[in-house]
């Protein structure tokens, strides 16, 4: 039985402002048929998804300008949300943890700055290059861990 | 395609603003005192759309508009209106028709060292050489 199954790539949090620490590009998954078919629900997915957007996260910290290394190492994946029929997770950088980075003299969240911006040397959109350029990748992985995982719960 | 993105959503987007408008140019925001609202464009990727027998002509790009201006309200403002206007647009521009546009995420930034809000807007904009 064919399962459709999305994965949206989107920012998440639409909007940001100086004043909300973080940024975040993101991965969306719903289950659709998948919770009537194989009892699938937002928890679910969680593992998928964190190990869907591991390329992205990769790329983009291989490809993020380092200066102290601060912004770099503030990035991380997180969990955005998880709801009865959908996960979100997102490639996050700056936030609470840039300011708080003994590296980062001005305790100010530039990392912002510098993906809408880019640097001296380095273009702006380092994080939404890497989610576009392995979009094709991070779906596969998705839609290779949605397939286990219905086969694994049809299986009982 | 001969005539880069950039240049071609400057052009749409300096033909809707006309006098409104500072000044519009590819990024970065040139160092000068904004009396009215000043918009930079940038490309973020262009991906070329393939078939088997190698590229169809079409192009999707991620474009980032940027408006300036010290106001909040009116930077947003100029960034909502230029977003809806690639938005509603289709036709030609320098030799390249502009296909469908969607948006990608807006954000806000303040640049405390000029005193300018920033209101972003990233699109995904299609482009293909005009028959």
């Amino acid at each position: 039985m064919a399962v459709p199954i999305r994965t949206t790539i989107t920012g998440v949090g639409q909007k940001y402002t100086s004043r909300e620490p973080g940024t975040r590009f993101g991965l969306s998954l719903n289950t659709f048929g998948m919770k009537a078919l194989a009892e699938i629900s937002g928890d679910d997915l969680v593992p998928i998804l964190l190990k869907g957007i591991q390329p992205a996260f990769d790329e983009a910290k291989a490809e993020w300008p380092v200066i102290t290394g601060a912004s770099r190492d503030s990035m991380d994946v997180t969990v955005v949300d998880i709801g009865p029929k959908n996960c979100r997770v997102a490639l996050q950088i700056g936030g609470e943890r840039l300011i708080e980075d003994q590296r980062n003299k001005s305790r100010k969240d530039y990392a912002p700055y510098v993906e809408y911006n880019g640097t001296a040397k380095t273009a702006p959109g380092t994080i939404t290059r890497a989610m576009i350029v392995n979009e094709d990748r991070m779906k596969e992985i998705i839609r290779e861990g949605v397939q286990i995982l219905i086969q694994e719960r049809l299986r009982g | 395609m001969t005539v880069s993105h950039v240049a071609v959503i400057v052009s749409i987007l300096k033909d809707f603003f006309g006098s409104e408008i500072q000044g519009i140019s590819p990024a970065p925001l040139p160092d000068k005192e904004l009396d009215k609202p000043y918009i930079t464009v940038g490309e973020i990727i262009t991906r070329t759309d393939q078939d088997f027998e190698g590229s169809t002509g079409y192009e999707g790009a991620v474009i980032q508009i940027n408006a300036w201006h010290n106001d909040y309200d009116k930077a947003t403002d100029f960034r909502t209106r230029a977003q809806a206007y690639i938005n509603s647009f289709s036709g030609d521009v320098l030799g390249v028709t502009v296909q469908a546009a969607t948006h990608r995420d807006s954000t806000e930034l303040y640049d405390g060292q000029r005193l300018l809000w920033q209101a972003i807007a990233r699109m995904n904009v299609g482009f293909e050489e005009a028959a």
